[in-house]
């Protein structure tokens, strides 16, 4: 009995020591066991609760997803994952605080609306339905497992949650749209003059020493970045068009489908007069009484056979080609508009055929068309030579002394592009990503060799070489003398126009009217009336410079503002009329209001959001975003 | 034979241990297995309730119009859906975000009274500090716009408002500037200018408007002396 005792005491130990096993399977998941290392490491913490370094890994891989989808010019290499660690870091340390947050406040994520959101996840589905194998793939591939993006999706569901209660809860009161409204829509009544450039610029001359000076003065604008010439030689269709001969029969068989295919559409209304085909002395009767002029409708009535068209005076309405016998429907397409037909027989009997109406399309000749369809033709034969064109170049041009061999060996022409540096410039080669890319790539600019052959569309290739490089440098003086020269002349000049506007102003705040100082100097002057302030007829520098103005300033009050285009405006703002909150329209009020409301939630979430980050308890551990 | 009589003693005092112990030991096993069940039943009792104010939120911010603009029927769903959130989960963030969307509902039918007892009742039952601050500053914004400025500068009268301090300058100058004290109104708006984010580029303009409108008659030093460039 003892022994028996004990082989039981043995099972519970067993027991036992299988339960210290299995508890953690259970409550960890089987990830545990096999994610070690620095996958789980963590990276950063917030309130004692890790992210990990597999987590950031998963956010980086999906970001740069989302940049390489945002950006078509981008390819992977261009994105460093090191450069993006930091700013998704910070994202996660967000959410997961928000999150974080959110769970304390008694906030979860329904099962239901999860799985939900499982089973409508379109990558989850093989022909619209949710696929456990699909499913299964994915999350793999991405590097979960069904628990670790349940828990993901639990906190994206509650992040979005928490979100919402602040940023979809954004108002503005009546009072502050008012006290907007009435501000925005304001009035401001200003004169102004013109002092133009232009005239002075010729008026100025500029010597040595000012140049040297300039270029001392301004060494950053000098410099040239890194440039390249290349050679190169493109593949199109178009260059092999006398390679490629054009059958006369094939322009015949094209033309006559393309003219087939448009009379198809042509829509044709016709109306008959059917006769038993053993009473053809009704043909004479009824011809005779065609050509007195009797109404075509009134002689169907009275002698059609066929009874279903008779009583419509023979309308027979559009007829669809292919309805009706061969004989009929080639009689048809021979008459004009009103014309009647001499009588076909065909199986029901003989017809008289009166086209009713036509949306004849025009039928252009063979002569008109010819020379299009041979062009047409010739592009497609031209585009089927392409791809063994685009293997021999691929062959000839790989390790070549210069493409020069190549263009002559492929009857191409060599082209040489103009300078341009790794962010493109003038010349169509630089307008080419793909093709500036490569011609900066380490195999072309430091290794000397051919590009690859370029695909830049179906039917254009390219290959490049490099033929001239010149490293990033500082222009010599000598050759931005003009440049600089226009740079001085400007500044001297606007400078002169400056001091001509303080003394204007100087002036009209003494007691003269802008219009008489304007007058006398012939200079332009303007008066602009009630303009408001996003008013987009009048220039935008003088109107923000005129509402910068506080509206509590005693009027008239003058100034002046240098513009963009080097004019200098002298103004003298003349009245303030208050917006009146109830000018504007009821719905571009509410529109007003709702834009107002979401940009003041979003500053609420903003400072909110900080609040939070700065009494959590954050640590970042991840040096390599440091 | 030794051993037979060593075990018929173990036997004997395991026997005389279970006498004067067994009933304790039953009765502790079974608080705890009961305690633990009990527990489980709780957390997940915690969360099923949890989980349900969660349907009913999504439900309430789906029935939530982008525009503002709603039907009686499409009106009284959300109002119904707020209310059952406000009445059955109040302990959690749901209760209290579903009083902001009530509270906002009545601002944009200019129902301040409304909207005051909904940003009031946040008040009274979030937790959280940050919300707090923040629906202080609704609230004034409400109050000031009722006319009743005192309580709106009484609320306003915070601590440390932290991030939201810009926010919370602007609503003492709209609030002073409604009573006609310029001069507070004018350095309450400088405030608020001194504390915005440098990025917040929106604010700031919208902001230098604001300034820019402050009469400046109690202030007449003020006057701006015009050379721009």
């Amino acid at each position: 009995m003892l022994q028996n005792f004990r082989d039981n005491l043995k099972g519970i130990t067993t027991w036992l020591l299988v339960g210290i096993i299995i508890v953690p399977f259970a409550l960890f998941g089987v990830d545990s066991l096999f994610l070690s290392g620095s996958a789980v490491e963590e990276v950063a913490s917030v309130d004692g609760v890790g992210i990990t370094e597999l987590r950031l890994q998963q956010a980086v891989s999906i970001r740069k997803q989302q940049l390489l989808n945002q950006y078509k010019n981008m390819t992977p290499d261009m994105l460093d994952d090191e450069l993006l660690r930091g700013p998704v870091l910070d994202q996660l340390v967000r959410q997961k605080l928000m999150a974080q947050t959110a769970v304390d406040q008694g906030m979860r994520a329904s099962g239901k609306i999860i799985s939900d959101i499982i089973l409508n996840t379109e990558g989850f589905q093989t022909a619209g339905r949710f696929d456990k194998d699909a499913f299964d793939f994915n999350l793999r591939r991405m590097g979960y497992t069904a628990k670790t993006y349940r828990d993901l999706l639990s906190d994206e569901i509650i992040t979005n949650q928490f979100l919402s209660g602040i940023t979809r809860t954004g108002f503005v009161t009546r009072a502050e749209l008012d006290q907007l409204i009435s501000i925005q829509q304001q009035k401001r009544s200003f004169d102004y003059l013109t002092l133009p450039l232009q005239p002075l610029l010729d008026s100025i001359s500029v010597d040595e020493e000012e140049i040297l000076d300039y270029y001392q003065a301004h060494p950053e604008r000098f410099n040239e970045p890194e440039k390249v010439v290349v050679e190169y030689l493109e593949l199109r269709p178009e260059l092999f068009y006398d390679e490629v001969v054009v059958d006369d029969s094939l322009v015949r068989e094209q033309y006559d489908a393309e003219i087939k295919a448009l009379k198809a559409v042509v829509q044709r209304r016709v109306a008959h007069i059917q006769i038993d085909a053993d009473n053809p002395g009704l043909l004479e009767e009824i011809k005779e009484k065609l050509a007195s002029g009797m109404d075509f409708a009134v002689l169907a009535k009275e002698y059609s056979t066929d009874l279903g068209s008779a009583e419509q005076g023979g309308d027979l309405g559009v007829v669809t080609p292919g309805t009706f016998p061969e004989k009929f429907e080639q009689a048809i397409e021979t008459l004009a508009k009103g014309q009647v037909s001499e009588p076909v027989l065909t199986e029901s009997g003989y017809h008289f055929i009166k086209l009713l109406e036509s949306s004849e399309a025009k039928v252009p000749s063979f002569e008109q068309e010819e020379q299009r369809i041979r062009e047409s033709i010739q592009h497609q034969l031209a585009l089927e030579l392409l791809p063994q064109k685009v293997e021999s170049l691929k062959e000839l041009s790989y390790n070549v002394d210069s493409l020069q061999t190549t263009a002559q060996a492929l009857g191409l022409e060599l082209e040489i592009s103009e300078p341009f540096s790794s962010s493109g410039g003038t010349g169509k080669l630089s307008r080419i990503p793909e093709a500036v890319r490569a011609a900066f790539s380490p195999e072309v600019l430091e290794s000397g060799y051919s590009s690859d052959v370029l695909e830049i569309s179906d039917e254009f290739f390219l290959v490049l070489k490099l033929k001239e490089h010149s490293p990033a440098h500082r222009q010599a003086v000598e050759d931005v003398r003009d440049n600089i020269a226009d740079s001085v002349r400007r500044q001297k000049a606007t400078t002169q126009l400056v001091q001509k506007a303080e003394a204007i102003k100087a002036r009209v705040d003494a007691g003269e009217k802008l219009q008489d100082v304007a007058e006398a100097e012939s200079l332009e002057w303007s008066t602009s009336t009630d303009v408001q302030r996003f008013d987009s007829d009048s220039n935008p520098e003088l109107i923000n410079q005129v509402f910068s103005r506080p509206e509590t300033i005693e009027l008239p009050v003058s100034g002046f503002v240098p513009t963009s285009s080097g004019d200098v405006l002298v103004y003298t703002l003349t009245a303030i009329t208050a917006g009146d909150p109830t000018s504007i329209e009821p719905d571009q009020k509410m529109e007003l209001a709702n834009s107002l409301s979401t940009r003041q939630a979003s500053r609420e979430m903003q400072a909110y959001l900080t609040i939070l980050e700065s009494s959590a308890d954050i640590a970042r551990r991840d040096s390599k975003s440091d | 034979m030794s051993d037979h009589l060593a075990d018929q003693e173990q036997l004997e005092n395991l026997k005389r241990w279970w006498k004067e112990n067994g009933v304790q030991t039953v009765l502790i096993v079974a608080l705890a297995v009961g305690g633990w069940f009990g527990w489980q039943f709780w957390q997940e009792t915690r969360k099923t309730r949890a989980e349900q104010a969660s349907f009913v939120y999504t439900q309430l911010l789906d029935a939530q119009a982008e525009d503002g603009v709603y039907t009686a029927e499409e009106r009284a769903r959300l109002v119904r859906l707020a209310v059952t959130l406000k009445d059955t989960y109040s302990g959690s963030l749901y209760g209290p975000y579903a009083a902001l969307i009530l509270a906002k509902l009545a601002v944009d039918e200019n129902d301040l009274e409304g909207a005051a007892r909904e940003l009031q009742w946040v008040l009274d039952h979030a937790r959280e500090p940050g919300l707090e601050m923040l629906t202080k500053l609704r609230l004034a914004r409400v109050e000031s716009a009722r006319g009743h400025y005192q309580q709106a500068l009484d609320l306003l009268n915070v601590n440390n408002p932290g991030a939201l301090a810009s926010a919370f300058s602007e609503a003492r100058g709209d609030t002073l500037l409604s009573l006609g004290q310029n001069a507070e109104a004018r350095s309450a708006y400088e405030m608020a200018l001194a504390t915005l984010p440098p990025d917040d580029y929106a604010a700031r303009s919208l902001l230098e408007l604001k300034l820019g409108h402050v009469p400046i008659a109690d202030d007449p030093a003020r006057e701006e002396s015009g050379g721009d460039a």
